[in-house]
């Protein structure tokens, strides 16, 4: 019964979400008692949902297969975190998990905004009812996860073995917090589009959920790379797939929209284009959402291919993201314009990389789409590969990594440009005596490697200038200057962080992909092979079996150049219950680098085996950055204080600081 | 049952949507209630301010700074008094009990469209699993699942190694018979069975390692019949008649003269004796169709043990009747569904090609 119970609770957080919607945007002008309703609506979906959504994970758990859901995407012999994981890995769970963040954010907003204007509350929470209602719908018409069966087997498939890995449990509900969490800048944007109001209050709503956002997209693509990274066993981190590019443009444009939200928080400029960054961000998630749900693309993030449900979600989109835009074509000249500046300023650089981020999200949208649209137009195929996008994106981020650094430094509203640039040199010189030693220290041909590295070095490094730069270290005793450090605002902790982490995810990208080494050979036991200074030898194959699955593993010592010595096993799986092979990587870390090794095929009769190795150095760096940087908005969004940002004055006697 | 925790759930939900609409927020503090849209402006503004003064006094912000930042603030606060209009306007008192309404009906009218209310939740641990027996391909894909988990299991490997014989599978009943003798140690028995896979295998030709086997399992145990009588059978097959007369007569001796085997032993010696030259000692053909056919007939109409059935089987098949043995085989199938019970009966049939077509219900 609570299967049922479970799915009527998702029916009615539905119908809920609908009246709210209804009435909320019909009477979003009448004040506290229609916010009241929309506010205890938002926690009533959330708590229902929530209850359908714990519905469905007891049924994972308890083996339940009478729920359709179950039996095609469990087994009883799964590990318990496993069964959990199974309910969002297919196309049916992962959307009532969508759903699950949709109204999450809903409740979070009508929990904390009671001190928002109530015409604002109740707009907000009619447009992100009416996501709801939207999404909700389509699950239960199109993909109701509650299906039952009558003659339930005894058995269920098991969940594709691929994603039988932690990596299940991390991965899709941090990147979906991210995705969903722009619905509420969404939500935002149309309820400032909608009543002509849009002020710094509102800014200082909006930037919070983009950080919050953005902290958990950066996480769950960083955490999505990585899995892929060492399950899918190729050895790579990122192949600009569709799936993946999906997840890319909400992030460069979130990118984008934190930065553009920050001008509009702090100097109350930019707002017009923030609205329109915001409903961008959300667009492209929903699109990347449909991309992957709709059975057009085929990767291991397809579950199941169906074209009604592809047709469901294009018009969703075509609704949702053509709305949006008329309403921002009808109503963006209602908006008041916002504080003015000089082109030389803070306000000035943010929009150079806002301008810069909006291209590479464009040419990233161009590069995945148009295969699609030829496709489906002409019926011929090309494949928009690796090369556009490193020419592309590359070509678009460089110049964006060049002037990074400059940004923080400038001041706000008017700047000294030569000033700045005399005060960034020695970074500049820096960056490029650090890269000059890494490449010495690891050789190699000519290539556009130490073009990367020194932009990495010059975007770490510039960084960390500004806060010594902030601090005065050098030029006042280090006293005072320890103290100044220590007492910055931590909003400059975070933005020298991130941009920090930047630096150090583009010198791991950069390292990683010119000093890899590849070696696929085949090995008996007893051989050794060697790549890159360590010695590999292949001990012995033992057959291992696991509680759903049995495994060939290949045992393996490595000797360090250190003279240390690890082993690492490498595995061949067969899930019984789906007879599906898998092979699981063994890695392991040196430092910062990782020695990756995946089992082949093996060879007829003779014991021998296909054992790829790869050496890469610094890779650890790219998630690591990606770390530092949602460690950074982290940092940004416990610091809840008004800051406002200070323009520069205009009498050039006063001196810049 | 589950309309009424339905029915409960709505009108909770409902109930709260109501009171929130009449402003008695559980939880909601007077402060929040009583924040018009200006004050919270306003505040926002005074908050800014302060901010301002504290940078002043933390030395982050110099005096010039903060005056530009307070004129930029004022020009703000007074555009903003300008352009607010109040937000006006009342919705209909019927409007959200109506949506309330509205809520409930919506929710029962998609459940009913789409829900399965009489359907009970059926944990697996609450199910009663369905008789192993049912479908045999079914069973053995399960033990050999859980045999994968376990391959210790000797019990496993007791139930399927026989099923394997069964199906004609001589290879993985090989396996499973080596395997069970690495676990348990051998016996007699064990031998005798992995020499039938591996004779089965050979297509009936004991010579090589069978033929080791069975004598290490008749040296194991004297008495031990089954070997015997292969090593006899391998005897008579390669043509040394001599001793297959010698072993022939020695496992007749092991036999009070009822079992099951005997006619086929004494249909071995006599043709050893046969190929000796020697004169036949069989029965008489025609008393001995007379006992098969009452067997049958006691059998069929009132059951017996599976031994019994064994020598029916074994009986016709000696005597030719392929057809007849064929129908008993599945009549015994029938009386004894578990393949456990029936090894040396299956065994017997997939010998002669008896293999059932049909699975027993």
């Amino acid at each position: 019964m609570s299967i049922e119970l479970g799915h009527f609770a998702l029916i009615l957080a539905t119908a809920i979400a609908a009246v709210s919607a209804v009435l909320g945007f019909i009477f979003w002008k009448a004040g506290d008692r229609v916010a009241g309703f929309l506010q205890q609506g938002a926690v009533l979906q959330f708590l229902l949902v929530g209850a359908g959504f714990a519905t469905l994970i007891q049924a994972f758990v308890a083996s339940d297969f009478s729920l359709k859901l179950a039996a095609e995407h469990s087994h009883s012999d799964q590990p318990l975190l496993y069964k959990i994981t199974s309910v969002w890995g297919n196309h049916e769970g992962s959307m009532v998990l969508w759903v699950m963040i949709l109204v999450l954010m809903g409740a979070a907003v009508a929990a904390f905004g009671r001190s928002l204007p109530k015409d604002l509350l109740a707009l907000v929470l009619a447009t992100q009812s009416l996501l709801t209602t939207a999404f909700a719908s389509f699950t239960l018409f199109t993909s109701n996860p509650f299906t039952r069966l009558t003659d339930p087997p005894f058995e269920g498939l098991d969940l594709n073995p691929v994603l039988q890995d932690i990596g299940l449990a991390i991965h899709p509900p941090l990147l979906y917090t991210g995705y969903v969490g722009f619905s509420i800048c969404f939500s935002f944007a149309i309820a400032a589009l909608i009543s002509g109001r849009i002020d710094t209050a509102w800014a200082r709503w909006v930037r919070p959920w983009t950080l919050f956002s953005w902290v958990f997209l950066t996480l769950g693509i960083a955490m999505g790379s990585y899995w892929a990274y060492y399950e899918l066993g190729w050895g790579g981190w990122w192949f600009w797939d569709p799936v993946e590019n999906a997840s890319f443009m909400p992030w460069l444009a979130g990118t984008a929209l934190l930065h553009s939200a920050l001008v509009m928080e702090k100097r109350n400029a930019l707002k017009i284009w923030t609205v329109f960054l915001s409903i961008i961000t959300f667009s492209l998630s929903l699109l990347g959402t449909f991309l992957v749900r709709s059975g057009i693309l085929t990767s291991v993030h397809t579950f199941a291919s169906d074209p009604t449900r592809g047709l469901v979600i294009l018009a969703l989109l075509a609704v949702v993201i053509g709305g949006a835009f008329a309403l921002f074509a009808f109503r963006a000249q209602s908006l008041r314009a916002g504080g003015l500046f000089a082109p030389v300023s803070r306000e000035g650089a943010l929009i150079l990389n806002n301008l810069l981020l909006a291209t590479a999200t464009v040419a990233v949208l161009v590069g995945t789409l148009y295969p699609l649209l030829l496709d489906a137009l002409t019926g011929r195929t090309i494949s928009v590969g690796a090369p556009f996008f490193d020419l592309t994106f590359g070509a678009i981020m460089a110049p964006l990594l060049v002037i990074l650094p400059f940004g923080p430094y400038l001041a706000w509203k008017r700047a000294d440009f030569v000033s700045v640039v005399q005060r960034l040199a020695w970074v500049a010189g820096l960056a490029l005596f650090a890269t000059i030693l890494f490449f010495a220290l690891r050789g190699g041909a000519v290539s556009l490697a130490p073009f990367g590295l020194l932009l990495g070095f010059w975007v770490a490094l510039g960084a960390l200038a500004e806060l010594q730069d902030r601090a005065k270290f050098f030029r006042t005793d280090l006293r005072t200057s320890f103290r100044r450090l220590f007492g910055l605002p931590r909003t400059a902790w975070a933005t020298a962080l991130a941009h920090f982490g930047l630096g150090v995810s583009v010198i791991g990208i950069v390292s990683a992909s010119a000093w890899q080494a590849e070696l696929v050979t085949t090995m008996q036991p007893g051989q050794s092979a060697e790549i890159a200074g360590y010695v590999v030898t292949f001990d012995k194959l033992e057959e291992l079996a696991g509680p759903n699955y049995r495994s060939q593993a290949g045992s393996f010592s490595i000797a360090a150049p250190d003279g240390k010595t690890r082993i690492a096993l490498p595995e061949r799986r067969i899930y019984v219950a789906s007879g599906t092979p898998t092979t699981e990587a063994a890695i392991e870390t040196y430092g910062f680098s990782q020695l990756y090794m995946q089992l082949g095929e093996a060879e007829e009769g003779n014991g021998g085996q296909v054992v790829r190795l790869w050496y890469k150095p610094f890779v650890t760096l790219i998630w690591l950055g990606a770390v530092l940087m949602s460690g950074a908005g982290l940092i940004s969004l416990t610091y809840r204080r008004l800051r406002v940002g200070a323009p520069r004055p205009a009498h050039k006697s006063v001196p810049a600081e | 049952m589950f309309w009424i925790f339905a029915i409960a759930i709505t009108a909770i939900a409902c109930a709260a949507l109501y009171y929130a609409a009449r402003g008695r927020r559980v939880n909601a503090t007077p402060a929040a209630q009583m924040t018009s849209d200006d004050d919270a402006t306003t505040a926002h503004f005074q908050l800014q301010l302060r901010e301002i003064d504290g940078d002043i006094a933390a030395g982050r912000l110099s005096e010039a700074e903060a005056v530009a930042v307070r004129a930029e603030l004022a020009r703000e606060l007074m555009a903003r008094s300008e352009t607010t209009a109040p937000a006006t306007g009342k919705a209909p008192a019927w409007a959200l009990p109506g949506g309330i309404l509205a809520t409930a009906m919506l929710a029962f009218a998609t459940y009913a469209f789409l829900g399965n209310p009489a359907l009970p939740a059926l944990p697996l641990a609450e199910r009663t699993p369905p008789p192993p027996a049912i479908d045999l391909d079914d069973a053995m894909a399960r033990i050999e699942s859980q045999l994968e988990k376990t391959p210790d299991d000797a019990r496993g490997w007791t139930v399927i190694a026989p099923v394997y014989m069964q199906q004609g599978r001589f290879a993985d009943a090989e396996k499973a018979y080596r395997r069970l003798i690495a676990l348990t140690g051998p016996s007699a028995e064990l031998e005798t069975n992995l020499g039938e896979a591996l004779m089965m295998a050979q297509g009936g030709d004991a010579s090589g390692e069978p033929l080791r086997l069975f004598e290490s399992a008749a040296a194991r145990d004297p008495q031990h019949v089954r070997s015997r009588y292969y090593i006899a059978g391998e005897s008579t097959r390669a043509g040394n008649f001599e001793l297959a007369v010698t072993q022939w007569t020695d496992l007749l001796k092991l036999g009070k003269g009822d079992e099951a085997w005997v006619s086929n032993a004494q249909a071995g010696l006599a043709a050893a004796q046969a190929g000796l030259g020697g004169a036949a000692a069989l029965p008489d053909d025609a008393a001995i169709r007379d006992m098969v056919e009452g067997l049958a007939t006691r059998l069929y109409a009132d059951g017996g043990t599976i031994e019994e059935w064994t020598r029916l089987v074994r009986s016709r098949l000696v005597l030719g009747q392929t057809a007849d043995a064929k129908s008993d085989y599945d009549k015994a199938r029938q009386a004894y569904p578990d393949a456990a019970v029936r090894q040396e009966l299956d065994v017997l049939a997939a010998d002669n090609g008896l293999v059932s077509t049909k699975e027993s219900q």
